[in-house]
């Protein structure tokens, strides 16, 4: 008889979005994600759902999170294993630690291996994170209960971890392999993603988060559905994600007045609603003394969009043309674009701004 | 800046007339007063207006002409202008229009005035003046208006017109800083500062909302382990609960015990005081009253009999009673005074008697050592007479030492002799006079003894001693019978005193004991015995006070039914008494459980507190992550700001470091300008000039020195052309930077030779890169030369080309 499981991790509720506004919709989306997470596993019958850390962000969760999370854990009913993360620690003083928790919510509150058996054939081994650096889950994990070993933990995969980022309690598949465990349902990346070995099965599967948290994450984002039988495990990625976060590059080549730059936008943005929210690049050389104001952008598009945030690397000129000039502003232009092409990075503004002063344009930020 | 065309309605001399010039050189030729100047003012005028006090200077000669002008232009931007003046209007006659014939007055004017050489050309009319105007022999550049071309060169130099030239960016920078940027010192205006504040603020609220939250877990911590702490206690005091009912049980189980001995106790202590009923009433307190007033009676019994003995030792026998009847008819008549005056007579007799006695020995002996001395004195006499015979007979044998001897001798015995009579005669009175006295003692003595023999004789008293006995005898004698009397009166007292102690002792005997029977000593012994029983009665009686004590000891109030039915309740309850049931260790039980419960109290008022607390945190938790993105924004918006001050500090920078290093080499950069045309112009005597770029005064190296010499110490022709010079680099600098200006060379050659001029020609054509020329003259070979050369010719002789 197969067992099913439905993993979930980096809710991330609580956390706090910086890069574009619409902080409080993007927070209410992930409560709504995570509610359809429960809603997946009532509709999927699981038999437990697990939650690889992350779930909340401990800095700024108070009782109103509890009491969310312990209603929609509580709605599932049916057993909640919980691998806390580096976001949402077990201690004392976690959400988790409160007596209010449902009692089908397990909590692997120690940075070391525990087993709880799922029914017949199927054991839950559990690695929580307490605040202190757990360091390597699988280091000298040993998994040898009879049937099918998943191991549920909130950590780095070394093979996908970005260079020059610092790794959470890392492990590799090959350490997954060694222990024993038949599947790693894992959190901490926010992009979904499955790793098999080279027998096709999944051993490592990371769900992402339910909604994206950043500009630029890689991957799915939802939840696991996954299948235990005679000792194999499916897996089966659901997509739960509404909202979305998109880099949007603007061209504004030869945009002479604010009108021809809204105009640009207009085209450019409108493939995208209320569930997007935008980091919008504009590019190119625009006119001399062609406004770019911010407001009047944000004002013009943000109740079509979830969220927009501008990033200005239009050019005013041709700088190179400039820099030939025999005279002061010409000399000044080649001396910043030389810094622009060491990597100073307040050239390219200083370029523009040198341009505008020189023309007697607004000078602005 | 080109000129294209003036038309001059009205200008001085100037009526009605048009002018169209070339781009290049443009060669305006006229016999003297033909209208040259007046020409180059009214350009001059038109792109500048007139300055002060000139307005009358050029009002047009001819009557009924306008004082206007209208001049065509175009920029460097290839956009063309024309700007109309009517000079009577001073500023308010100016109107500018572009190429489409729309008024461009708001587009350059600066608000108050509208003035299109300094809008277009970006220099002041002084500069406009001293750079581009050439007048009349005057060439070379005005050193009192030196700065004011320094600094249009410099601007030229710095890549702009005026307002967009380095000082202006810097100064625009400086504005988008302070007005986007502020200060840290400006309190109005300050974007940054109150950022940074609003962030302080945020960070502060940020903060605040997780210390919040951090109390709230905290106060979760807390409630938790005062849980912990208060369930630990109630089951210490659970357990200590089942301990004290099992030592209660015990407990209760002996003094049910104790109740049930003491119960037996009373029981045998009541049946033993039932017996002495009869002494219920006896007042035992009354037996020592009883023994006082029986010692009482027998020591009044005792004293009565001793007064009865005394009375019988004390009484006179019959003889001493006849004795004393004699003795009171002899003696005892007598009274005290009459028998001492008795006394005293018989002692005075008997006193004389005896000193009679001794006057009569003292005579005796008085007369008889009389005798013995007349012996003795005769015996002195005849020695004392044999001396004298001796010591005659001596003188008469002339020896006269024994002579003197025996006179000597014969006189001390002749002395003594003598002496020894006196002694005899004095003993002889003496003797005479005591027998004198022992006469009249003697003769006293018969006296008194006659008068106490009158006295005794009565009595038939033989003599003084036998009163005295007698006396004595008597006055015993009345001593004892006084005594005896005496006697009798105490023993009479002490009888009665014996008799009323007996009937106090009867009295009392008779009430404590009436039914006894028998002497007093055995009343006594009853009234002791009945005291004794009373006694064991009050004996039973403290043991049953005593038992009553026990009792309460043992129920500490409770009831003996409720102590047996809590006794029952707790063997009910399943309570297995405790082995023993040591009171202290119950109370040391009981005061670990109270303080068990009291912890447990007090945990629980502590969790109750703390709830209280954490509820009312909780009704009020922050929004933390809003809060965060508020302070990020705010620190984005910071970021943002010191990036955009960052930029513009960076802009700044360089800006004004070409700006100085501009502003440092305009000088050399007119040098380098005039090198080639002054060495054209001068045939390549002069190739290097040197500038001042403060007073613009100018050097040239001197090919036979070598060195550089003022400019002044040349010929004036000299001079001249490298003024000239000067002026064509200082049109090529502005061309660079700003609007070139049109040239406007009002006969300058005035002193210049013919081979100068040939040579000076290409210059003015092609030398000023590009800067319109208009060369006013009045030479004919001149106008004829430059036109050959490229000019175009204006003859003011000429009717205007169209």
């Amino acid at each position: 008889m197969a067992t099913t499981i439905v993993h979930a991790a980096d809710v991330h509720l609580e956390t706090a979005f910086t890069e574009v506004r619409g902080g409080s919709r993007r927070r209410a989306a992930l409560a709504d994600a995570f509610e359809r997470v429960v809603d997946l596993a009532l509709e999927r019958r699981a038999d437990a759902l697990t939650i690889g850390g992350d779930l909340y962000e401990a800095e700024r969760a108070g009782p109103q999170t509890a009491r969310f999370i312990f209603a929609q854990l509580a709605r599932f009913g049916g057993p909640v294993f919980v691998a806390p993360g580096n976001h949402d620690p077990y201690s004392s003083r976690a959400l988790y630690a409160r007596e209010d928790r449902p009692a089908n919510v397990h909590v692997f509150a120690e940075p070391v291996w525990s087993a709880s058996p799922l029914g017949e054939g199927v054991t839950i081994y559990g690695f929580g994170h307490a605040p202190a650096e757990p360091g390597r889950p699988f280091a000298n994990a040993r998994f040898d209960r009879p049937g099918a070993r998943i191991a549920l933990v909130h950590g780095s995969d070394e093979d996908r971890c970005p260079p020059g980022k610092r790794a959470t309690a890392p492990f590799t598949l090959a350490e997954i392999v060694a222990s024993g465990a038949t599947c790693a349902l894992a959190g901490h990346y926010h992009g979904g993603s499955v790793t098999a070995d080279g027998a096709g099965s999944p051993r490592l599967a990371y769900p992402g988060s339910p909604e994206p948290i950043k500009f630029g994450e890689r991957g799915a984002h939802g939840a696991l559905v996954v299948t235990v039988e005679d000792g194999r495990v499916a897996l089966e990625p659901v997509a739960l994600a509404r909202t979305r976060l998109v880099d949007v590059d603007v061209a504004l080549d030869d945009a002479a007045s604010e009108h021809a730059v809204l105009g640009a936008l207009e085209e450019a943005l409108a493939p995208y609603g209320r569930d997007d929210f935008l980091r919008v690049r504009l590019h190119g050389t625009v006119a001399p003394g062609t406004r770019l104001d911010r407001e009047l952008i944000g004002d013009r598009f943000a109740a079509a969009l979830g969220g927009i945030e501008l990033i200005d690397d239009t050019a005013s000129a041709d700088y190179a043309a400039i820099a030939h000039e025999p005279n002061v502003r010409g000399r000044a232009v080649a001396d910043l674009m030389a810094l622009a092409a060491d990597g100073d990075p307040d050239a390219r503004a200083a370029l523009r701004y040198t341009i505008a002063a020189f023309a007697g344009g607004n000078v602005a930020p | 800046m080109k000129l294209r065309s003036l038309r001059v309605d009205g200008f001085g001399r100037l009526a009605d007339r048009e002018f169209a010039f070339g781009p290049g050189l443009n060669v305006v030729v006229g016999r003297n007063e033909a209208g040259k100047s007046t020409l180059a003012a009214a350009l001059v005028a038109s792109l500048y207006g007139l300055r002060r006090g000139e307005k009358d200077r050029w009002r047009p000669w001819a009557a009924g002409a306008a004082y206007a002008s209208a001049l065509t232009y175009e920029t460097a931007d290839g956009a063309v202008w024309e700007v109309h003046r009517a000079f009577d209007h001073d500023t308010k006659g100016v109107r500018v229009y572009d190429a489409a014939g729309a008024d461009a007055a708001a587009r350059i004017g600066n608000g108050k005035s509208l003035s299109p050489g300094e809008a277009h050309l970006r220099i002041s009319l002084d500069v406009f003046l001293q750079t581009a105007c050439v007048r009349q022999r005057a060439i070379a550049l005005d050193g009192g208006c030196a700065g004011d071309v320094s600094t249009a060169l410099a601007q030229a130099l710095d890549g702009g017109p005026k307002e967009d030239a380095a000082l202006g960016a810097l100064a625009r920078l400086d504005d988008a800083v302070r007005k986007h940027v502020g200060t840290e010192r400006a309190h109005k205006n300050a974007p940054l500062k109150k950022l940074r504040e609003l962030e302080q603020q945020q960070r502060r609220a940020a903060d605040g909302a997780r210390a919040a939250l951090e109390t709230l877990a905290s106060l979760r911590e807390r409630i938790a382990a005062e849980c912990t702490k208060r369930d630990r206690d109630l089951a210490s005091a659970a357990v200590l609960e089942r301990r004290k009912r099992a030592l209660c049980a015990a407990q209760i189980r002996t003094r049910l015990a104790q109740l049930k001995e003491h119960r037996a106790d009373l029981a045998a202590v009541q049946t033993a005081r039932a017996a002495f009923a009869d002494v219920a009433d006896f007042d035992a307190a009354r037996v020592g009253a009883l023994d006082d007033a029986y010692h009482a009676w027998h020591a009044a019994e005792s004293v009565a009999g001793a007064a009865a003995q005394g009375v019988a030792d004390d009484a006179l026998t019959a003889e001493e009673r006849r004795e004393l009847a004699e003795r009171r008819g002899d003696a005892g008549t007598l009274d005290d005074d009459a028998f001492n005056a008795l006394r005293a007579a018989a002692a005075q007799a008997d006193a004389a008697r005896a000193r009679a006695a001794a006057a009569s020995y003292a005579a005796a002996v008085a007369r008889h050592d009389r005798s013995g001395s007349r012996s003795l004195t005769g015996l002195l006499l005849g020695a004392a007479l044999a001396a004298w015979v001796s010591d005659a007979g001596v003188a008469i044998a002339h020896a006269w030492l024994w002579t003197a001897v025996a006179s000597v001798i014969a006189i001390a015995v002749t002395a003594g002799a003598l002496a020894r009579a006196r002694v005899r005669a004095a003993r002889l009175h003496e003797a005479e006079r005591k027998q004198r006295d022992a006469d009249a003692a003697l003769g006293e003595e018969h006296v008194t003894a006659a008068a106490v023999a009158r006295v005794l004789e009565p009595m038939r008293i033989a003599n003084m001693d036998e009163l005295v006995q007698r006396r004595a005898r008597y006055v015993a004698l009345l001593a004892r019978a006084a005594a005896a009397n005496k006697a009798e009166a105490r023993a009479e007292g002490a009888r009665e005193s014996a008799d009323a102690e007996a009937a106090r002792f009867d009295a009392l005997a008779n009430e404590l004991v009436p039914e006894a029977a028998g002497d007093r000593t055995a009343l006594r012994a009853a009234a002791h015995q009945r005291a004794a029983r009373r006694a064991e009665r009050d004996g039973l009686d403290a043991r049953l006070a005593m038992l009553e004590l026990r009792r309460g000891d043992i129920l500490h109030g409770d009831d003996d039914r409720a102590l047996q039915a809590e006794y029952d309740a707790l063997l009910a309850a399943g309570v297995e008494p405790a082995p023993g049931d040591d009171p202290q260790t119950l109370r040391a039980v009981e005061r670990e459980r109270a303080g068990l419960d009291a912890r447990a109290r007090e945990a629980e008022r502590v969790v109750a507190d703390l709830q209280g607390e954490l509820r009312k945190g909780e009704e009020s938790v922050p929004d933390v992550a809003a809060l965060d993105e508020a302070l990020a924004a705010a620190r984005a918006e910071i970021a943002r700001l010191e990036a955009f001050a960052r930029a513009v500090q960076l802009a700044r920078d360089k800006i004004d470091t070409r700006k100085d290093e501009a502003h440092r080499a305009f000088a050399r950069r007119l040098e380098e300008y005039s090198a080639d045309v002054l060495d054209t112009i001068s045939a390549g005597r002069y190739g290097e000039i040197r500038l001042d770029p403060t007073t613009l005064a100018i050097r040239v190296r001197i090919p036979e020195t070598n060195g550089f010499e003022d400019v002044d110490k040349l010929s004036a022709g000299t001079r001249d052309q490298i003024a000239l010079v000067v002026r064509f680099a200082t049109a090529r600098m502005f061309a660079e930077g700003l609007e070139t200006p049109p040239l406007l060379l009002d006969d300058p050659f005035a002193f210049w030779d013919t081979d100068r001029i040939t040579r000076c020609l290409p210059v003015l054509v092609h030398g000023a890169l590009g800067a319109q020329c208009i060369l006013f003259t009045a030479s004919d070979d001149l106008a004829e030369a430059a036109a050959e050369a490229g000019a175009t010719r204006i003859d003011l002789r000429s009717p205007v080309p169209a």
